[in-house]
C-alpha cells in the first residue's frame, strides 16, 4: 500500500482515530487514492436553523445576522468530515459584527462622497481600489484563524504587498492585453489564496502553471460562445414575441385603447421570465468554469507532502445548479437551505485528501496558537469584512 | 455519572485520539485518554453551543480539546449542574418544526411589510429631508443622453411653445426652489410622451402637444394636466426615492438570503424586478394625486386630465408609451372622476 495515513511508527496505540484501515476503506469505496470528504448535513435540519436565525435577524434589524452567520458556517464546517473528523468555526459573532460595521462604513462613505462630491469620485476610486485588497486579506486571515480541524487552527499569512499586487495592480493587465492575461491572473489569485493559507504550522502550496489556466479558459471558450449566442438568441426571440403579443393585446383592447391590467402583469411576468431564461442559458458556463476551476485548484494544492484530488463534473454541477435555481424560484426562497446542503454535499463528495505521509505529524504553528494566546489575534485588529 | 465518548486532540499536532469524558458530581470532569486521567471543573471548560446534531467541542485548559457527538448526555449533565442554558435557547427554537414554522410566518410578515411599506416610507422620509440638489444629482446628464439616443429637436411653432411655457410658469410658481424648467422635444421613438428628470427638467414631446391640440379649446389645460403630473414626480422626489427603495430591497434580500453562492443568490434576488414594477406604479398614483390637487388650486378642470389620458390610450402604440409604467387608465380615470 502506497498510502500510509498514519504510518508514524508509534506502536501499541490502538486508541488513535484515523487508522490506515480507514484509509483503505476510502480507497475501496471509490477505487481512487486518498480519503474522501464526507458531508453529513441534512436539508430539513438546516432549514430549521436557517429560518429561525433569519427571523431573529429580521427581528433585531440585522444585528443578529452576525450570530446567524456563525451558526450557519459552523453547521457546514461541523458536517464536513475528513476521516471521521469534522471542521470547526469558532469566530465570535461580535467580531463579525465589527467587520460588518467597518465594511458598511467604508461602502457608505464611498457612496455618500460620490453622490455629494462627484469631483472626489476619481481619487476615491483610487483609494478604495487599494483598500479592497487589504479588506479582503483581513477577511481571509480572520476566517482562516477561526477554522479548526483536529484541534489545529488554520492560518493565513498576511502580505499587504502581495494582496495589492494580485487584486489591484495585476488586473490592470487584463484590459491592456485584451483579456489574454485573464487566465494568468486567475492563477495568481488562486496562488495567493492557497499559498498563504496554512494548517497549523504547515503551509499550503500551489503548483498550477499559467499554461494550465490558459488551457482551462481556452477549452471553455466554445461553451462560452455557444451559450452566449444562445442567450442572445433567446433574448432577441422573446423580445420579438413580447412586442407582437403587446401589439395583439392592444388590437384587442377596448375603445380607449387600454391594454388593461392583465396585459401589464403578463408583460412584467414575461420580462421576468426573459431575465431568468437568459441566466439559464449561461448556467453551463458558470458550472463548467466552477467545476473545472475547482478541480484545477485543488489538484494543484498541496499541504506539505499531502495532496488533494477533486473530480467535480461540470454536467453534474450544472444539473445541481439547475435544480437549485428552479427549487429556489418556485418556493420563493424557501428551498435555499436544501440547495446549500445539496451543493455542499456534492463538493465534499468530489474532494479527496491524499496523504503523503503520517497526518498526525502535522504540527501547530510556531506562534503558539493555543487557546491561551488566541485572543492576541483579535488585539491586532482581526475582522471579517464579509468579502 | 455520565460518560461521553469522543476524541481528544492536544492542540499541538493533528493527532486525534479516542477518549472519554467522565462528567461527575459538583461540576467535576475527568478526561480519560491514554495514561493518567486529567481532572477539571466545569468552570475551566469552554463548551461550544449546541447546533443541530453536530459534535460539541469542549476546550480544555492548556490548549487541548475534546469532541463528542453525545449532545443529549452533555446537555443533561449541564442542566443538572444548574448551568443556565444547558441547552442553548436558539437551539431550542431550531430543533422544533413548530418554532421553524413560527419563524417562517414572522419572516414572511416582516419582510413583506418591510418591502411594501417600510422601505417606501423610509425612502420618502429620507428623500424629502435631503436638499433638492441630492435629488437633482440622480438624473444629471440624463437629458443629454435622451437627446443623443431617443428624442430630437422640437418642431413646435415658437408661439405655441411660448404660450405653453407661460402657462407652465404659472403652475410652477408655487415651487420656486425646485428649478422647474420645461423642455420641448420631438418624441420620435417615444411618441406622445412626457417625463420628469429629478433635477426639475420636464420634457414634453411635440406628439403629446399635437394630441392635445386636436381640441384647441381644451389643449392648454390638457398639456398642463400632464405637466402637473410630471411636476409631482419632481416635488415628491420620485427619482431619489426610486433609487433608495430599489437599493433598499436589493440590500435587504442580499443581506438576508445571500451567502448562497453566486448563481443561486441571483435566483433569490430576481423577484426584485416585480417589486420594482409595483413601486413605480405607486409613484404614478402619487403623481396623479399631486396633479389633481395642483389643477384644483389653479382652476384647471379635472376633466382635462381624464380627456388627455383617454387620448393617450388611443394612440398608445408601443411599450415606450406614457402609459407603460403607469396604473391601468381605467383605474386612473375612476380616481379622477371620484374626487
Amino acid at each position: 500500500m502506497s498510502i500510509q495515513f498514519t504510518a508514524d511508527g508509534r506502536e501499541g496505540d490502538d486508541s488513535r482515530i484515523g487508522s490506515a484501515g480507514q484509509a483503505n476503506s476510502g480507497q475501496a469505496n471509490s477505487g481512487q487514492p486518498g480519503l474522501p470528504f464526507v458531508f453529513t448535513g441534512r436539508g430539513g435540519e438546516y432549514f430549521r436553523i436557517w429560518i429561525v436565525n433569519l427571523a431573529l435577524s429580521i427581528l433585531t434589524l440585522g444585528i443578529y445576522s452576525a450570530w446567524a452567520k456563525v451558526r450557519a458556517r459552523r453547521y457546514f464546517y461541523a458536517n464536513t468530515l475528513l476521516d471521521g473528523a469534522g471542521f470547526d468555526y469558532t469566530a465570535e459573532p461580535l467580531k463579525i459584527l465589527k467587520g460588518r460595521v467597518i465594511a458598511a462604513l467604508v461602502i457608505g462613505a464611498y457612496v455618500a462622497a460620490g453622490q455629494l462630491y462627484p469631483v472626489a469620485s476619481l481619487p476615491l476610486v483610487f483609494v478604495y481600489w487599494l483598500l479592497f485588497p487589504w479588506l479582503l486579506m483581513k477577511s481571509l486571515a480572520f476566517n482562516a484563524h477561526y477554522s479548526i480541524h483536529r484541534g489545529l487552527r488554520f492560518g493565513f499569512d498576511q502580505g499587504v504587498g502581495d494582496a495589492v499586487r494580485v487584486y489591484a495592480l495585476l488586473p490592470i493587465l487584463i484590459p491592456l492585453t485584451l483579456g489574454i492575461y485573464y487566465p494568468f491572473w486567475k492563477r495568481r489569485v488562486a496562488g495567493y489564496y492557497v499559498g498563504n493559507h496554512r494548517y497549523g504550522g504547515t503551509p499550503f502550496s500551489f503548483h498550477a502553471t499559467g499554461g494550465q489556466y490558459l488551457r482551462l479558459y481556452l477549452t471553455a471558450l466554445p461553451i462560452i460562445l455557444l451559450c452566449g449566442a444562445l442567450a442572445g438568441a433567446v433574448l432577441a426571440g422573446l423580445g420579438w414575441l413580447m412586442e407582437s403579443l403587446f401589439a395583439s393585446l392592444q388590437a384587442d383592447a377596448g375603445d380607449d385603447g387600454e391594454p388593461g391590467a392583465r396585459a401589464v402583469v403578463l408583460i412584467q411576468l414575461m420580462s421576468f421570465g426573459m431575465v431568468a431564461l437568459f441566466y439559464l442559458c449561461l448556467l453551463p458556463v458558470f458550472a463548467w468554469l466552477r467545476a473545472r476551476g475547482d478541480n484545477l485548484r485543488w489538484n494543484n494544492t498541496r499541504l506539505g507532502e499531502h495532496c488533494f484530488a477533486s473530480d467535480q463534473s461540470a454536467v453534474q454541477l450544472m444539473l445541481i445548479y439547475l435544480l437549485n435555481v428552479f427549487a429556489i424560484v418556485f418556493t420563493l426562497g424557501l428551498a435555499i437551505p436544501w440547495a446549500k446542503v445539496r451543493l455542499a454535499r456534492y463538493r465534499a463528495e468530489h474532494l479527496r485528501f491524499v496523504p503523503g505521509g503520517p497526518v498526525d505529524e502535522l504540527l501547530a504553528g510556531q506562534d503558539g496558537e493555543t487557546s491561551a494566546t488566541a485572543d492576541a489575534f483579535d488585539d491586532l485588529g482581526g475582522f471579517d469584512a464579509g468579502l | 455519572m455520565i460518560e461521553l465518548a469522543g476524541q481528544y486532540s492536544d492542540g499541538r499536532s493533528a493527532a486525534l485520539r479516542a477518549a472519554r469524558l467522565r462528567l461527575g458530581e459538583e461540576s467535576r470532569v475527568e478526561l480519560l485518554c491514554g495514561d493518567e486521567p486529567r481532572i477539571f471543573v466545569l468552570a475551566q471548560l469552554q463548551i461550544s453551543e449546541r447546533l443541530g446534531n453536530t459534535p460539541r467541542r469542549i476546550r480544555l485548559p492548556g490548549g487541548g480539546q475534546f469532541e463528542s457527538a453525545d449532545n443529549d448526555a452533555l446537555d443533561q449533565w449541564l442542566a443538572a449542574q444548574g448551568r443556565r442554558g444547558g441547552e442553548h435557547w436558539v437551539h431550542r427554537l431550531e430543533r422544533r418544526w413548530r418554532w421553524a414554522l413560527a419563524a417562517l410566518l414572522i419572516s414572511v410578515a416582516l419582510l413583506g411589510g418591510g418591502i411594501w411599506w417600510g422601505i417606501p416610507a423610509a425612502a420618502e422620509r429620507i428623500a424629502l429631508s435631503l436638499p433638492a440638489e441630492v435629488n437633482a444629482s440622480i438624473g444629471a446628464g440624463t437629458l443629454r443622453l435622451l437627446d443623443e439616443a431617443l428624442v430630437g429637436p422640437s418642431e413646435l411653432p415658437p408661439a405655441r411653445r411660448r404660450a405653453l411655457r407661460e402657462a407652465f410658469a404659472a403652475l410652477a410658481v408655487d415651487h420656486p426652489e425646485e428649478h422647474l424648467r420645461l423642455h420641448f422635444r420631438a418624441g420620435e421613438r417615444l411618441g406622445a410622451n412626457a417625463f420628469a428628470l429629478p433635477d426639475g427638467s420636464i420634457v414634453v414631446t411635440d406628439e403629446l402637444v399635437a394630441l392635445a391640440d386636436r381640441d384647441p379649446a381644451e389643449a392648454d389645460a390638457e398639456v398642463l394636466a400632464v405637466l402637473a403630473h410630471e411636476i409631482g414626480h419632481v416635488i415628491r422626489r420620485h427619482g431619489l426615492r426610486g433609487v433608495l427603495q430599489n437599493a433598499g430591497v436589493v440590500t435587504l434580500l442580499a443581506a438576508l438570503l445571500g451567502d448562497v453562492g453566486s448563481v443561486t443568490a441571483l435566483a433569490a434576488t430576481l423577484p426584485t424586478a416585480l417589486v420594482h414594477a409595483s413601486y413605480s406604479r405607486d409613484f404614478e398614483r402619487e403623481a396623479d394625486a399631486f396633479a389633481l390637487a395642483l389643477m384644483d388650486r389653479h382652476g384647471l378642470p379635472r376633466e382635462r386630465f381624464a380627456s388627455i389620458l383617454r387620448k393617450l390610450g388611443e394612440v398608445a402604440g408601443d411599450d415606450h408609451s406614457f402609459l407603460a409604467s403607469h396604473p391601468p387608465t381605467t383605474e386612473r380615470l375612476q380616481i379622477i372622476g371620484g374626487r
